[in-house]
């Protein structure tokens, strides 16, 4: 308890209390290092271009904010997993074979604001947050499940809950239904929660990378792990980059503002 | 020649390879298909494509970097450059009646979701089925006639409301949504055949139902009153896909004069845009357009009619067509559209020109709340609060938070906001003709274009999610009373 907060409680007397904590430098709530607050939260929220957090939509804040984090909800994609005639993946293989055999094993639904989708237990999918995201250079982000939905056995990433400064785009749920029986859920539920960490602005921010595999997309992407470099080399194929794409569809990762 | 033929030929050339990548994305989403039975067919359609996308782009720049500034020689240039646009209009209108062949996909959920909410409950009490076609255009029409009209003699084909709207959208124009505003209009179509508003203006006009003139009445106020409905449920949106759309097919015919079927589009952007005008007050854009337009009709013309007294003939034969037809069917439709039970639209300059920021940064337009600004003032000011307990800070935080809510944005809005952008980009990159005709120009254009449309589609298929969220929400509490 902090030392405003126990001159609250002896004799009732109203004290006056500053109880909102300064952010640091100004416009930029929290300390480097820290997670932000609620509040610290709000201010980045309306921060001015570089510095400030974009989700959209807000449609509950009320609900969504916690101390902490902010809720997340389900958007309309969905990729879940098929049955093919594929004995197993292998990792080591050339990046062309490597994308059509997971291209093969996955498939992209999609599902309307007023259907729903069941899992089953043990099953996997990949599921897409309905706000749209983008951190700035100095905000990491921390994508978590919430804890009335773990209780069912409901986990909503497998293993990427991490989100780089400097990001953009919709965030990747990684459902595994670990419970017993089948979960329905639809679009527009607060499946997760996203919490912020204040750090040292990166040199380097997510979309700047060479190789940023999953910034700026607008729907739920499957693996592109024939996009790493190691991958590349392994594999005898065309090196010079993914063949189907066309010279007019420059990935959305690629920097270049728009009209130059 | 006259107007501005460089741009306009530009113009073409860029919807065309707009649409020569969004087939191809179409082919991509297809896939090879797990027997791989159409394989061949896609790789065949694929590098016919590779064809377009790769020599459009490069004779463009070829002829425009050797065109001689004086005439007649930079007329010469222009031929050259309109008969290639002619060779490649015809090329890809080829390829895409060629995608028949292929499995068909569904249209996506967000086109529904656009329709819907544009046109409310009589959308739902249609319940039209939106299907893509191979004819490089959007139709509607009465599926269970058609079955009816082919099959006489079966009489046990019965349907419930005996009525089964379809409406057709082209292939390279499923996940476009600067192109999905169209089915706007041809949802119009439907309820005008349902309300039988152009039938009784047709009425009014003709007496004669057997005569030339009253089946020209009939299709011309048809369409009008499609356009109208289409402006009043979605604003200007609709009238500004058709203009794309016709870019398209310029090369191919002469988009000047009106056909029996048909209106000038002239004349009906001219139509739209006195109705938004005076209803809606917002048709600056529409006027900007109209502008570049024209000059694409009075271009056309010019290619159709070269004899200038026989161009001046046309053009008074235009105008008097115009006013004694055209405006008095508009002036009755006007009054008629007004009492057709659809949503009236709305756009806010103000909203639109926050949503135009928005997608200027690259970000989706899905909902909108207070300005930033005026929220910054808020957290300034609650950090100068002094609270007189737990309870009191919690209050005002929570106001605080409340002041975040942000509501979903309305289908007009997104869609007029996006093709503001689409505008500003084509300018842009119009403005500095000579370096547009570089290949690498105009493909970050069509790429900058692909990804506008994406944030369109994102921000219509969330706004969708937002609003079914409200609506429940909305249930939730009268259930509570």
């Amino acid at each position: 308890m902090s030392k405003d907060e126990q001159s609250l409680e002896p004799n009732g007397r109203p004290i006056q209390m500053r109880l909102p904590r300064q952010s640091g430098a100004e416009g930029r709530s929290g300390q480097a290092g820290g997670l932000l607050s609620d509040l610290d939260i709000l201010e980045r929220l309306v921060g001015k271009d570089e510095e400030g957090i974009f989700v959209s939509p807000l449609i509950d804040p009320m609900v969504q904010l916690g101390p902490s984090s902010l809720d997340l909800h389900l958007g309309t994609e969905l990729c879940t997993t098929r049955i093919t005639d594929t004995t197993h993946l292998d990792l080591t293989q050339d990046k062309d074979r490597l994308a059509e055999e997971v291209k093969r094993y996955v498939e992209k639904r999609r599902i309307a604001p007023d259907e729903f989708f069941v899992l089953h237990p043990g099953e996997f999918a990949l599921g897409a947050t309905l706000e749209f995201i983008r951190l700035p250079r100095d905000i990491a982000g921390r994508l978590e499940g919430r804890s009335s939905l773990g209780r069912l056995g409901l986990q909503i990433h497998a293993t990427a809950g991490f989100v780089d400064p400097g990001f953009e785009g919709i965030l990747t749920f990684e459902f595994i239904n670990a419970g017993r029986l089948p979960l329905k859920f639809g679009p527009g539920l607060r499946l997760g929660q996203i919490c912020f960490f204040k750090m040292e602005e990166a040199q380097i921010g997510y979309l700047d990378k060479k190789v940023s595999k999953y910034g700026g997309r607008l729907g739920v992407e499957v693996s592109q792990l024939h996009r790493d470099p190691e991958i590349l080399r392994k594999g005898g194929g065309d090196k010079s980059g993914d063949k189907s794409a066309s010279r007019l569809d420059k990935p959305s990762t690629e920097r270049r503002i728009p009209g130059t | 020649m006259s107007g501005k033929p460089l741009e306009v030929l530009l113009r073409v050339g860029l919807e065309l390879l707009n649409r020569s990548a969004a087939t191809r994305r179409y082919l991509e989403k297809i896939g090879p298909g797990d027997t791989g039975e159409h394989r061949q067919l896609i790789q065949t359609i694929r590098i016919a494509l590779d064809g377009v996308e790769q020599l459009l782009p490069q004779t463009i720049d070829s002829v425009v970097k050797f065109l001689p500034k004086g005439e007649p020689g930079r007329e010469l240039g222009l031929e050259v450059l309109d008969s290639y646009l002619t060779k490649f209009a015809h090329w890809f209108k080829t390829i895409h009646e060629l995608l028949v062949y292929l499995p068909r996909q569904p249209i996506t959920p967000e086109t529904v979701s656009a329709l819907a909410a544009s046109f409310g409950e009589v959308y739902r009490s249609y319940q039209p089925s939106i299907i893509l076609g191979s004819l490089f255009n959007a139709l509607e029409f009465d599926f269970f006639q058609i079955v009816r009209d082919r099959l006489p003699d079966i009489d046990t084909i019965v349907v419930e409301d005996a009525e089964n709207i379809v409406l057709q959208l082209a292939i390279c124009d499923r996940d476009s949504p600067h192109a999905w505003a169209i089915l706007a209009h041809e949802m119009g179509h439907a309820i005008d055949l349902r309300e039988g508003i152009s039938q009784k203006i047709t009425d009014r006009f003709v007496t004669d139902p057997g005569s030339q003139a009253y089946q020209l009445v009939r299709s011309w106020s048809q369409e009008l009153c499609a356009d109208l409905l289409a402006a009043k449920a979605l604003g200007p949106s609709s009238i500004l896909a058709l203009l794309n759309l016709v870019y398209c097919i310029l090369p191919l015919t002469n988009i000047f004069s009106p056909s029996t079927t048909h209106p000038a589009t002239r004349w009906r952007l001219e139509v739209v845009s006195r109705y938004l005008k005076e209803q809606h007050g917002d048709s600056a854009l529409l006027e900007e357009e109209a502008l570049f337009y024209r000059a694409a009709a009075e271009y056309s013309l010019a290619r159709a009619v070269p004899e200038p007294e026989a161009r001046k003939a046309l053009r008074a034969l235009d105008s008097r067509q115009f006013d004694s037809i055209i405006l008095p069917i508009a002036e009755e439709l006007y009054e008629a559209i007004g009492a057709v039970p659809i949503p009236r639209h709305t756009t806010v300059p103000d909203s639109l020109e926050r949503c135009l920021v928005r997608l200027r940064q690259n970000l989706p337009v899905s909902a909108q709340g207070l300005p930033r600004a005026m929220l910054r003032a808020n957290i300034a000011s609650y950090r100068q609060l002094h609270f007189d307990s737990k309870a009191d800070r919690q209050k005002h935080f929570e106001e605080l938070v409340g002041k975040f809510k942000e509501e979903p944005l309305e289908m007009p809005t997104i869609f007029l906001s996006g093709f503001q952008r689409r505008h500003e980009l084509i300018q842009d990159a119009c403005s500095q003709v000579s370096r547009l005709s570089e290949p690498e120009r105009l493909e970050n254009l069509c790429a900058d274009l692909w990804r506008l449309d994406q944030l369109v589609a994102s921000s219509v298929n969330t706004s969708s999610v937002h609003m079914h969220i409200r609506l429940l929400e909305h249930r939730t509490a009268r259930d509570r009373e």
